[in-house]
């Protein structure tokens, strides 16, 4: 009875789905996320925390954590690791300089044994800049293609106009299906 | 001391949930995970109640973070800031938590939350908030509160700039300013003042401007602000004594014109710290006596009459002319009100005012006696006449006149106030000798009103020590003869009442005997009466008939043979001294004739079967004693020795010892009096402060004694406790278990007001890793465990320490037992240490007090237990025990020193009193002598109490201090 009832929410009715949304500081993460909330751009202050809203896309209820980047919040991220079936890694592309330190943050992200269940999708934000690099530059500073068993995908994005980020959250809604 | 003010207060809650079901941090966390806000909400009241009790469950906190912070329900939100409230936020390094630093997201939407009580309520915690990392972040959020439309959020946001200042000058440099200008531009009264409050504290110019600003229309400002600006006012006269002055001129047009109860209580109050001069205090004093009268509240009307009190402490004589306002205070209902009232008038009664504040208690008492409400009335008169007693003992002008006042009076009262009345016309009698005459002859007058046998018997003495001239004697002759009645009693009666059952056959009324109960002498021991023979007498007599009679012949027929023995003594003495004022021979034997005739019908009277009771032994030995003396004057040349005997026996030593009690009296009065006096004595090297000199020398500020009371409010027992040496400590310390068990455990047990702590010690003796060790506790008595220990791991030769608080609701003996609980190696069955017994010391509860004999007795015969416990002691003398037993019980002595006799006294009686924290009363008797063969102490120590276990907790005291002084004289010998 309850794989039934549970194939047949899949089939037809809302799912639900959690979303940890991480990055280096300033990177846009709270920009995303509230641009897919509301569909407006707000002014953001650093987030010294995290916000969580639910956004709907399709028939999926997206709960997305967005846990502030500083530094001294980064190790409290493994509080948020455990029961997420989806990591959206939000990178500055016009951030040449610490790009390497978003790869080892990542790193040892991929590494994180509470994480190896988790569809990796990674947003190139900031496009609209005019230095920014690439989706597949980001590829490959990042490391991306060392990620074996497990779905990952790179989506360029730009937060303020809202470019992207629902190609990435389609993206995320089908490594859903797949893995069910 | 600073750090212990600014930690917060926990309250020790006992969680009452009938189930006694008990959360581990696990099955919170699994009820956060899931449901929805409801059991959210349900959950974290558990959880807060949990933490109240001592459980901090430092590990829920990512939890709570996580699943609760999130939620958009404002109920779970206002949970959720009592949790920030009380959540430990300090890691063990005492640095900040990490996790901490993510609510702060949180918070700072919480401050831009459109919703204003969302806004307030989130600014109100961070008052609270003592983190400067955490608060950091949210100052640009503050200060935008500030300009909100709404007073709600701004008058906490103003509290929260002046709270960060104070937690991190740095978060804030221009806090300062920043309140200034708020202060300027807000209209909001609550605003203002909490914004006022910071500005006195952070910012004393700026403050005295804005206060000069408003001084104009001062009277026109809200009450609120008014407050504090005499809060202000208070602190700053103190630091600044050159505008003291004109603070006191501005307090005193505050005063005059605010109409606020809780301003003129802060003015009048600020006032009398500021100045002692009359013409300030008394308006002052004035108001607050006003406030008195007004109020309603009880309570408030206390409050107000003890700080009265407190200003008449501190500045003699200066209140004088407010005696006789203090007594419209009066007019409250409350018992506890009017005797406070009462108090400070008599503290302020001086021979100028006397008569006013006599005359207007007599007005009270006269009030009274129409009161329908007589039970209370008559304790209400009963502390008139107290009162009016006090303040006419001490002012002669005033005796005479209280004297008849009282008299008149005297016919209404119960026995208690009559007796009172009577043993204060003693006492004017012996203290003012020139109104003797005077004061004999109205009470003669009066005597046949009374209805107390006490009263009565007191005024035959008087009679029998002061009848002095012939006329004098023959006056209280004539009203004793008066008071007996028909002589011989027995043969009247019998007429009477054969005539009665003649006339009203039918009419008949059985007199059923009064209960005849022990009756409790002053000292508190039984009477012995004689309880054989009595008989109910067939009587007819209605219970008209039976008031009609005379005084004397009433207290005879029912049976007080006492007050007849009495008489007799008094009889005597008026003859022998009839003796030497008269030579009227015949005069003299009519006197002495009629005299045995009065007690010869007594004495047969009180052997028929008339009367209720037959007469005691010890009466009838009296009455005989007098009617031999009185035939026994054959000759009396020969017998001059023997009737100089007589004189001294009957009419000096009395007397004198009479003289000695009053003298005693008057000095232990005196003693007070000087003691009270010197209170305001400063010694003679105290420096003067000069007020020029003042702002100089900063260590000379004078100290403002409201902010001291707040400060001993708020620390209470705190001082106390820093001053306990570790010395003292190191005794409380007891091994729960012995060194050999696998865990040793000891316990540091600290009594406070309400609730013993046991700091427990756990050492882990053995080389293996002791898992999920915990130590179960229960209790015996009125004890209850707050909160439980969690379990541990413990690594070999490891210990560890936890604290344990039991509630403690009553003097009762507590005994607290436990085991130590750990898992077996290797799976197997749990393994068990059980501990020894803690004894909960219950003298620390206890506290001696005071209650006059009167209370006493209500309480010695109202309290339904009683632990009568023999005493056999080796120790030198009575008074050595009863040193031990008021060391050893911590009970006060009731019964004055005087009356205790000597040190080398073969017997002793006393009265003991306590109270325990709790309000318990325990009276305590103690009748001791001295073994005349043995030398021992022997007698009884008898404990009552309302409730058993009192009674038997002490009664183990005593017991124990007899083990103990017996054990030192063995070793001696």
């Amino acid at each position: 009875g309850l794989f039934a009832s549970k194939l047949f929410s899949n089939l037809f009715g809302n799912k639900e789905m959690r979303i940890l949304m991480v990055g280096l500081d300033g990177a846009g993460k709270t920009t995303v996320l509230y641009k897919l909330k509301l569909g407006e751009v707000i002014t953001t202050i650093p987030t010294i925390g995290f916000n969580v809203e639910t956004v709907q896309y399709k028939n999926i209820s997206f709960t997305v954590w967005d846990v502030g980047g500083q530094d001294r919040i980064r190790s409290l991220w493994r509080h948020y690791y455990r029961n997420t079936e989806g990591v959206i890694f939000v990178v500055d592309s016009n951030d040449r300089s610490r790009i390497g330190e978003a790869r080892e943050v990542m790193q040892r992200m991929l590494n994180e044994d509470e994480l190896r269940n988790a569809a990796w999708l990674v947003f190139a934000n900031k496009q609209d800049l005019p230095e920014a690099m690439s989706a597949a530059e980001i590829t490959e500073k990042l490391g991306l293609h060392s990620i074996r068993n497990r779905p990952w995908f790179i989506q360029a994005t730009c937060a303020t106009s809202g470019e992207g980020l629902y190609e990435g959250l389609e993206w995320l809604s089908n490594s859903l299906k797949n893995s069910t | 001391m600073t750090s212990l003010s600014s930690q917060p207060a926990y309250t020790l809650v006992f969680d009452p949930s009938p189930s006694m079901e008990t959360y581990s941090s696990t099955d919170f966390q699994k009820a956060l995970e899931k449901g929805s806000d409801e059991q959210k909400i349900d959950t974290m009241k558990s959880i807060l109640v949990t933490m109240l009790e001592g459980n901090p469950m430092p590990e829920l906190l990512m939890h709570i973070i996580r699943f609760v912070m999130p939620s958009k329900n404002k109920e779970l939100k206002k949970l959720l800031y009592f949790y920030w409230e009380i959540v430990p936020k300090l890691a063990e390094d005492g640095k900040l938590r990490h996790e901490m630093i993510l609510v702060c997201n949180a918070i700072q939407h919480d401050l831009q939350h459109p919703n204003e009580y969302i806004r307030g309520n989130t600014l109100r915690f961070l008052t609270k908030l003592r983190e400067a990392e955490l608060l950091e972040q949210m100052v640009p959020s503050v200060l935008a509160c500030l300009e909100y439309r709404h007073a709600y959020v701004r008058k906490y946001a103003i509290l929260a700039v002046f709270s960060i200042f104070k937690v991190s000058e740095h978060l804030l440099p221009d806090a300062k300013e920043i309140i200034n200008s708020f202060i300027v531009a807000e209209t909001d009264p609550i605003c203002k003042r909490n914004a006022f409050i910071g500005l006195a504290e952070l910012d004393r110019e700026n403050a005295l401007h804005y206060l000069e600003n408003n001084i104009a229309d001062i009277e026109n400002l809200d009450p609120l602000l008014q407050a504090v600006f005499v809060q202000f006012i208070r602190q700053d006269a103190n630091r600044t004594p050159a505008l003291k002055a004109q603070y006191i001129e501005l307090l005193m047009e505050l005063l005059s014109t605010t109409t606020s109860d809780e301003v003129i209580f802060e003015t009048a109050l600020a006032l009398t710290v500021l100045s002692a001069n009359p013409n300030v205090l008394v308006p002052a004093v004035n108001k607050l006596i006003d406030l008195a009268v007004k109020v309603s509240d009880n309570n408030i009307k206390l409050i107000v009459l003890d700080r009265i009190q407190d200003i008449n402490a501190n500045n003699v004589g200066a209140l004088e002319e407010l005696t006789l306002d203090i007594l419209r205070v009066l007019n409250a209902e409350d018992l506890d009100v009017r005797s406070k009232a009462l108090d400070i008038s008599m503290d302020l009664a001086t021979s100028r005012n006397a008569e006013d504040v006599v005359q207007l208690l007599k007005k009270e008492l006269q009030t009274t006696v129409n009161n329908p409400d007589q039970d209370k009335a008559m304790q209400y008169r009963q502390l008139l006449i107290k009162t009016i007693r006090t303040v006419a003992v001490n002012f002669v002008e005033m005796a005479a006149s209280v004297v008849s006042l009282l008299l008149d009076f005297i016919g209404d009262l119960n026995s208690v106030a009559a007796s009172g009345i009577i043993a204060f016309i003693k006492e004017v009698i012996e203290k003012y000798p020139q109104l003797r005459a005077n004061i004999l002859e109205n009470m003669v007058q009066t005597l046949d009103k009374v209805r107390s046998a006490k009263a009565y018997r007191g005024a035959l003495w008087i009679m029998g020590e002061y009848a002095e001239g012939e006329s004098e004697i023959q006056h209280c002759w004539k009203h004793i003869r008066n008071s007996v009645g028909e002589v011989p009693i027995l043969q009247s009666e019998i007429k009477k009442l054969t005539q009665n059952q003649e006339h009203t056959e039918e009419n008949e009324v059985d007199a059923t005997a009064k209960p005849t109960g022990p009756v409790i002498l002053p000292d508190g021991t039984y009477a012995t009466e004689s309880a054989f023979d009595v008989k109910t007498s067939q009587k007819s007599v209605t219970d008209e008939e039976r008031d009609s009679r005379p005084p004397i012949r009433r207290f005879v027929l029912s049976g007080d043979f006492y007050t007849a023995a009495i008489l007799a003594n008094t009889i005597i003495k008026l003859v022998l001294k009839f003796e030497n004022v008269s030579k009227n021979k015949t005069v003299i034997n009519a006197l002495k004739a009629e005299a045995l005739l009065i007690l010869v019908s007594i004495v047969r009277v009180g052997q028929s079967s008339l009367v209720e009771k037959k007469i005691d032994e010890d009466s009838l030995e009296r009455v005989m004693t007098s009617i031999s003396i009185l035939l026994d004057e054959v000759n009396p040349e020969e017998k001059k020795e023997e009737v100089k005997l007589l004189e001294v026996a009957f009419l000096d030593t009395t007397k004198s010892s009479f003289k000695r009690q009053i003298e005693i009296a008057k000095k232990n009065k005196h003693k007070r009096a000087l003691k009270d006096s010197c209170k305001n004595i400063e010694p003679i090297d105290t420096p003067i402060s000069f007020r020029q000199f003042a702002g100089v020398d900063s260590t000379n500020v004078q100290k403002d004694s409201i902010e001291e009371d707040l400060q001993l409010a708020m620390k209470g027992d705190a001082i106390h406790a820093t001053s306990s040496s570790s010395i003292s400590k190191l005794k409380k310390i007891v091994p729960l278990c012995g060194f050999s068990d696998p865990v040793y455990a000891e316990a540091c047990i600290t009594n406070n007001q309400f609730d013993v702590v046991l700091d427990v010690l756990l050492v882990n003796q053995t080389k293996e890793t002791l898992k999920n060790l915990h130590v179960q506790f229960a209790t015996l008595g009125d004890l209850k465990i707050i909160d439980t220990p969690q379990k541990t791991n413990v690594i070999p030769h490891g210990f560890h320490k936890f604290t344990v608080t039991v509630k403690v609701s009553s003097a009762d003996t507590g005994v607290i037992f436990g085991n130590i609980i750990y898992d077996g190696a290797h799976g197997e069955d749990a393994r068990y240490v059980i501990l020894n017994d803690v004894h909960v010391d219950i003298m620390d509860y206890i506290k001696p007090a005071t209650a006059d004999d009167e209370h006493f007795r209500t309480m010695w015969n109202a309290f339904e237990w009683e632990n009568k416990i023999s005493v056999k002691s080796q120790l030198p003398t009575l008074h050595a025990y009863l040193r031990e037993l008021v060391k050893g019980t911590n009970m006060g002595i009731l019964t004055p020193s005087e009356s205790l006799g000597e040190d080398d006294c073969r017997f002793l009686s006393c009265n003991l009193y306590a109270k325990s924290s709790f309000g318990e009363d325990a009276l305590a008797n103690l009748c001791i002598e001295k073994d005349s063969k043995t030398n021992d102490v022997i007698g009884y120590v008898r404990i009552r109490s309302k409730g058993q276990g009192l009674a038997l907790s002490l009664g183990d005291r005593v017991a124990l201090i007899a083990k103990k002084t017996n054990k030192l004289a063995l070793t001696h010998v």
